[in-house]
């Protein structure tokens, strides 16, 4: 190999640039990861030409001693699968109680407007706030299960996502069922059509949230399944 | 010493090395070489990803120091960690007393 990675740090970043081509998720997260590695790399290649070995012979014997970017990349991998999955499930326990608590000071208030309305709107209002406190509740579970020491975290990874997108979902339908038992009212309460944006806005983030996790816990593969040794 | 005896007992070996002082990722690698008399050979790399898992479950705390360019991060038991190290410690030795009995043959 001739060229810039001719010297003991380009052999140590080439090996950090392999492994992060394997990672997929956050770019903060990745980088974090690789650069704990990187640094753990560089002092590993000082301590093997400490006994007075060639530094490149010393960063390639620390590099093979750390083992191959394909074996090991499931295993960071893993972590950062852990971290987004804790990421959604928080965003969840934040947004729905959230919502539920906005929508019922609004209400409260008497900004969202009154009048004669549909008796069906306080039997859904109430519904929706159940719903969110179960859904909060849940994913509140989910953060327990996150906590514990595991070494497979797709499935609590997936199951804060699918949370995620069907209470989104759920809530998104309900609010238009709300708005249409509501009639035309709301349309003139400008502080209700702000906490319907606001609220679009929330499930639209709670939604991203949940498809990162989503997509990162799907990304398995057979190394994935044999490195983190689920069956 | 067959890697796959090494890799169930990974965590509880790091929690042990950091008993003493925080340390960070290549020193404990270091530490686990040095305390197990350089009997102990590991992919070093699985130390990595194995320390951020014991950080997500509360057992140690990280923190990042940068020295030289490098950017490394320190690891030290939590309280949750210590009591999580003496319950390992206790599961092991009645581990290792039972199975050293039965390999061992010796009547019950």
């Amino acid at each position: 190999m001739t060229g810039p990675a001719d010297d003991k740090d380009g052999l140590v970043d080439g090996y950090v640039r392999e492994l992060g081509r394997r990672l997929r998720g956050p770019r903060r997260l990745r980088h974090d990861l690789l650069a704990e590695v990187r640094a753990g790399l560089r002092d590993a290649a000082d301590a093997n030409a400490q006994s007075g070995a060639d530094p490149r012979a010393a960063a390639g014997e620390a590099i093979q001693e750390f083992g191959p970017a394909e074996e090991l990349a499931p295993l960071f991998q893993a972590e950062i699968v852990a971290a987004q999955g804790r990421r959604t499930a928080v965003v969840i326990v934040a947004a729905f109680p959230g919502l539920s608590l906005g929508w019922d000071l609004l209400w409260a208030s008497g900004l969202g407007g009154s009048g004669p309305t549909s008796p069906l709107v306080p039997v859904v209002a109430r519904f929706q706030d159940t719903l969110s406190l179960l859904v909060g509740a849940t994913a509140a579970v989910c953060l327990l299960a996150f906590a514990r020491r595991m070494t497979d975290p797709r499935r609590p990874a997936r199951a804060a996502a699918a949370l995620g997108i069907s209470a989104s979902a759920a809530c998104a339908c309900m609010s238009a069922v709300m708005a249409i038992l509501t009639g035309g009212a709301l349309a003139h309460q400008p502080f209700a059509l702000l906490a319907f944006g606001a609220s679009a806005v929330v499930l639209a983030l709670v939604s991203r949230s949940a498809v990162r996790a989503l997509k990162l816990a799907d990304s398995e593969s057979a190394t994935t399944d044999r490195a983190l040794g689920s069956a | 010493m067959r890697p796959d005896s090494v890799r169930g007992r990974l965590d509880a070996l790091i929690l042990a090395v950091l008993d003493d002082e925080p340390l960070h990722g290549y020193a404990v690698i270091e530490a686990l070489r040095t305390s197990s008399g350089q009997a102990l050979d590991l992919p070093t790399g699985t130390v990595y990803p194995a320390l951020r898992r014991l950080e997500a479950a509360g057992w140690l705390a990280g923190s990042w120091s940068t020295v030289a360019g490098r950017q490394r991060r320190t690891y030290r038991l939590t309280r949750a960690g210590r009591a999580a190290l003496a319950a390992e410690r206790a599961d092991w030795a009645r581990f290792s007393a039972v199975v050293s009995r039965v390999l061992s043959g010796e009547p019950a």
